[in-house]
Formats: C-alpha cells, structure tokens, sequence
C-alpha cells in the first residue's frame, strides 16, 4: 500500500484547494459549531430558552422603536409587525456571523497558531450556529404568521434560498475583516458600527421605498447592501410582497462577490496568518 | 520532485524570513536558513539548538502553520504535528466531548474517536466518571495527561513532536516516552522530536540535528552531538557575551545578565558561592529564581530555587545582585549546565534554556575523604553511615 505524497513549495500558487481541504474546511467548522452549540447556554439559568427568548427580544424592540415611537406603517394596510418580522430572523442571521465570526481568528489565536486547519472553518462554524438560530426564528415567525393569515408552506424554498444568500454575504464580509484583522485589527474595532449601520440601512423595520423618498435618482447606492436583498426577499418569500427588479440584481452581485472575494482574501493570508497575528 | 520510497521527509533549501518588527520595521531575517534533509521512514530525528536556533520554525513549516520562503518539503502519509498538549480543550466542554473535538482539529473523524476513546481513557488513567465532567474541575495534570492521551492516539504516518514531554509528572513523562517509542517501533511511524529535554532526546533518536541561528551545525549520532552541544553551551557562555537576550522567552522585565562562582573554579565539597547578576526596569516585587542544573547526559539534577529554600523578598531593586551559598558544594566532578526561569508575581519575566555551564573539579564531599568516580555525574546528599541504629 503506497501512501500519497504530499509536495509544500514557497512557489505553490495561492489558489490550491483541493477537495480533501475542503472535506477538512467543512469537519472542522463542524467541530467548532458543535462545540458552541453545546456551550451556548452553558450557566444561564433559562438555557435552551434563550434561543426562543433571543429573537423575541429583538422582536420586541422593533415593535417598541418603529411602530410606537417612530410610527412607521406597513404598506398596503398590511399588519406591521408582520411585515417587520419577515426579515428579522434572516437578518439575527447575518448580525451574528458577523459579530462571531469575523474575530474568530483573533479569539482563537491559541488554537490557530498551534495546529493547522483551513481558517475559513473558523468563521464557518459560526455560520453554521446562526443558521441554527435562524431555523429557530424563522419557525416562530412561521407560526405568528400561521396565527394571523392562516398555515402556508409555499414560498418556504425562497426563505430558504434568501436565508443561504444573506448567510452567505454577511460570512463573505467576515471574511473579509478576519482576513484583515490578521494584521490590522482597526477592522474589529469599527465592527459594532457597521453591524449598527447596517441594521439602520437595511429596510427590516420599514418599507424599501423610503429610499427612493430619501434619495431619489441616487437611491441606488443603498442597494450595494446587499441585506437589502435579502430583506425584499424575505418579505417576497414570507408575505408575496414586491417582486425582483433590476436594481436588486446590483445587491445580488454585491453579496456574491463579497463571498467569493472574502473566500479568496482568508486564503490568501492563511499561509502567514501566524507570523503577523 | 519525487520522494525515493525510503524516505518518509525530505526538504530541500527550505528556508522561512520573518519581517522585522519595531525597530526593525523594512528588513526582514532568516529564522532558518535553506536546510536539506532527509528522514527515513520509521526514523526518529532529533532537534537541538539554543533558544532561536530556528527549531520551532522548522516545525511550524512543517506542519503547515506558515509557508516557507524558498525551498519546500515532501512527505509521504499522513503527518500530524503535535506543538503543545490539549490544543483546543475547552474548559467548559466534558473530557469525552474534548477528547472528539481534539481529534476533528487533527483530521479524526467522530467514529474513529469513537473507536479509540477507551484506549484513550485508559492511557489517560481518568475514570469514567471524569470522561463526563467539564475538564476546568480537572487538575492541571489530568488535563495534560489527557490531552498527551489523545496525541498518542492521533492517525498518523509521520509526528512532529514540540516539548510536549516537558510536561506532566516524572512517572507519566515515563510513560509518553514509552509510548513515543513504541509508536516507531510497533507502528513504524517516522518522530521529529524537539526538546530541551537532552535525556529524552537521546533515549528516544539515534539521529539529532543541531541548529545554531537558523542553521545547520550538524547531523549525527545523538550521545555525540548532544556531549559537544553540551561542551559548547558551556565554553561560550561562561561569560553571558554570547547570550543573545533577544532569544529569551518571558516579558524581559527583569534579565539575568551574569552567573559566576565567587570563590575561584568550583570542586566537590569545597564551600563556594554562585553569584546572580540581573538588570532591569523599576522595582521587582515577588521575584523567584529557579536555576534548574542538568547533568552531563542532559538529565535534570536538582533546582537551584530562590522561594523554594525560603527565601522571599517582598521587593528586589531594579539592577543587582543575588548570592547562593554552598558550605559544601554537592555536585560531582564534570560538566553541569544551567536552565533558567524568573517569575515576578508568577508572570514569566525571563526563560532561558541551557543558559549557563560550568564544571566542577573533583573532590571529595567530606573532607579528606576520597573523591566518588562515576560515569555520570551527580548529588552528594548529606548522609550519615554508622553501625548504630
């Protein structure tokens, strides 16, 4: 039985993945996903509540902020709470792959520099708990929209869909700021703005066409967020409001390349990411 | 490139420059310098160096931490590179969910952890009443003896090996020796191994390479090279000339900068007094001192301990000097060498491996009584023989 020889050269191109890393990229993000979720309530009181408890809170304080005090109406007569909550699972997604993932390199700095996996599997594993919270949000939405307009089922590969391309945006941008935070940590340190900001830029709490109020014929430049796709959509998939036009296109594009660019960028400081962090 | 079927690592002209940091910021230096080897399949090669040599740096390229600069590797199977013991335990998480999330971080499915778990318990001496408790209510030693556990029984062709038998107690240190070495021989895995630990180098490899500021010295038999390293650690820095500080370890705030005998060349029996020179920055509170001596073969002595013989100043000044005294010096005729560790409120100040050597000329313990010949050096304990009870 001959044993497969393995070849590193300082010359080996940058872009080198093979399948077996991949495989490898995928079991460790699994370990790491499995490890947080079992230490995720570890010493709370309440436990596995807060998973409920959690997207409730933020809930609530839509509710309070934009329907009672800034008093701002669904479209169509609609009920606001429920045009509110359509995107607020996917986008609870997209704040934690953020929040969690983008520092995982720097919080695990003890592990990363004593044993060698493929880093994206750091940031990965904290994607992979927040589709769990979004599996458990989008379920409570499911039945408050049973509640209200009656059981339905259709347009759940769109929430599906919608959920997997916000997952995937926002795990490209933490990409993006590991991949830099290896030597510039300024990244982490503007971190709870932009994920501020961009709560406040995407159209969760109030309506897409406020944009086109603000901005007129420049309105366009909201949509290189690409959460904002990810918010019309999901009010596309939950509640059949709107449709896809061209400009959303512009928000796909920049979600997608975010991705891939972010992808690119980790693996491109994975091979001296120890010298600098 | 191919790799002949004999040879299980093979590098050619691998060679890692670190960029400057501070004051070295726009150059850059050469941690190891193009290096080419070979190690045979089922060969155990050792590594040894002073502080800096670039040892460490080998095996981070070899383990796929950080890409060379030039040059490169192959090998052949599967290599798992072993730098610390318990990478990746979590506090919070039960031995037994550790032990899989270990093994993942090194490529071991669940399954196969699965399979190996009760092996890996009993190495580990935990009960099964442990395996299910969160490993912060551990003792540090069970949670090396774990961690060391679950490297024994990591999947692997070939193991690279850093330091981690420096950890632990003197009969489980044993014990992972033991099953470093029957890993080669009943498994024919291929060990590179770095220590500072001179005895375990040679017990465990017949081949040692000796690097010295990123390059090669030599390659040979281990009992040779590890008598000259010896030899050569001692004539070059009976005076600190030849230290470079920058290769310590520790957070520099207090460095030892001279260690001598006061009363002439040390010889058995005779009184003498080791003085302890250091420098530094403002005053040092709750200093400790431990100079651990080795003997010739690299086996630990006895430790030269300022709080362990009780003596503990509330503060030391920023520069000075400490003396040890010795009414009968205990160490035998030969060569002793010297590693250090100062610690200020328990925080690592300053570490040094194979600091200082000196040699101790021969005598006797007691006076007028005969000199003890040895192949090996050693302690004189104070003893008392008689017919009485």
């Amino acid at each position: 039985m001959s044993k497969p020889v393995t070849t590193v050269h300082a010359k080996d191109p940058i872009w080198r993945r093979s399948a077996a890393e991949i495989r490898r990229a995928r079991s460790v993000a699994w370990a790491f996903a499995r490890r947080d979720l079992q230490l995720r309530y570890a010493q709370t009181r309440m436990g596995w509540i807060w998973s409920i408890g959690q997207p409730l809170l933020a809930a609530a304080i839509v509710l309070v902020v934009f329907a009672w005090i800034v008093r701002i109406e669904a479209p169509n007569g609609l009920s606001y709470p429920l045009y509110a909550f359509a995107g607020l699972p996917a986008w609870l997604m997209a704040q934690h792959i953020l929040l969690q993932g983008a520092p995982s390199l720097v919080h695990n700095q003890h592990i990363v520099s004593k044993i060698f996996f493929p880093r994206t599997a750091l940031p990965l594993s904290k994607a992979g708990v927040a589709l769990v919270d979004f599996a458990v949000a989008s379920l409570l939405f499911w039945l408050y929209r049973g509640v209200q307009t009656g059981l339905w089922i259709e347009g759940l590969h769109w929430v599906l869909f919608f959920g997997l391309f916000g997952g995937c945006s926002a795990l490209g941008l933490a990409y993006w700021i590991a991949a830099l935070s290896v030597r510039y940590r300024d990244g982490l340190a503007l971190l709870p703005f932009l994920v501020q900001g961009l709560f406040l830029l995407t159209p969760i709490a109030y309506p897409t066409e406020r944009f086109a109020n603000a901005l007129g014929d420049q309105a366009w430049l909201l949509y290189l967020n690409p959460f904002v796709a990810l918010a019309d959509g999901m009010r596309f998939a939950w509640l059949g409001l709107g449709e896809c036009q061209d400009i959303h296109l512009l928000a796909f594009g920049v979600g997608l390349g975010l991705f891939i660019t972010g992808t690119w960028a980790l693996k491109s400081v994975e091979r001296t990411l120890i010298d600098d962090l | 490139m191919s790799l002949p079927s004999s040879i299980a690592i093979q590098t050619t002209g691998l060679a890692k420059a670190y960029r400057g940091r501070g004051a070295f910021k726009g150059t850059h230096y050469w941690a190891l310098k193009p290096l080419d080897l070979e190690v045979s399949e089922g060969g155990a090669l050792g590594i040894l160096g002073p502080n800096g040599a670039g040892k460490s740096t080998l095996l981070k390229l070899l383990s796929g931490l950080t890409h060379p600069t030039k040059g490169g590797y192959q090998y052949r199977g599967q290599m798992t590179s072993l730098l610390e013991v318990g990478t990746g335990f979590h506090p919070d998480l039960s031995g037994r969910e550790n032990v899989y999330l270990s093994g993942a971080l090194h490529g071991m499915t669940r399954t196969e952890m699965a399979q190996r778990m009760e092996a890996i318990q009993a190495f580990a001496g935990l009960h099964d009443q442990y395996m299910d408790h969160p490993i912060k209510h551990y003792s540090s030693g069970m949670k090396v003896r774990l961690g060391f556990s679950v490297a024994a029984h990591l999947h692997a062709d070939i193991l690279v090996v850093d330091e981690v038998l420096a950890v632990g107690d003197a009969s489980f240190q044993a014990k992972c020796l033991q099953s470093m070495e029957s890993q080669m021989s009943d498994h024919g895995r291929t060990v590179l191994f770095v220590s500072h630990n001179l005895y375990a180098l040679q017990t465990l490899c017949p081949q040692t390479l000796w690097l010295e500021r990123g390059e090669k010295v030599r390659l040979g038999p281990s009992s040779e090279l590890v008598t000259d390293y010896l030899q050569k650690v001692q004539t070059t820095s009976s005076s600190f000339g030849e230290i470079e500080h920058s290769a310590a370890k520790g957070s520099g705030k207090l460095r030892l900068t001279d260690l001598e005998w006061k009363a002439g060349p040390p010889q058995t029996g005779v009184a003498n007094t080791l003085r302890v020179a250091y420098e530094g920055e403002g005053d040092h509170h709750d200093v400790d001192i431990r100079l651990n001596v080795h003997g010739n073969d690299g086996r630990f002595l006895a430790p030269l301990a300022m709080h362990a013989h009780g003596f503990t100043p509330a503060t030391l000044p920023a520069s000075g000097e400490l003396f040890v005294h010795f009414e009968a010096l205990p160490f035998m005729e030969g060569w002793y060498h010297v590693d250090a560790r100062v610690t200020e409120r328990g925080v690592v100040a300053y570490e040094y491996k194979n600091l200082w050597g000196f040699q101790v000329a021969s005598g006797g313990f007691l006076a007028q009584a005969p000199a003890y010949t040895a192949g090996k050096n050693g302690l004189h304990l104070n003893q008392t023989w008689s017919l009485e009870r």
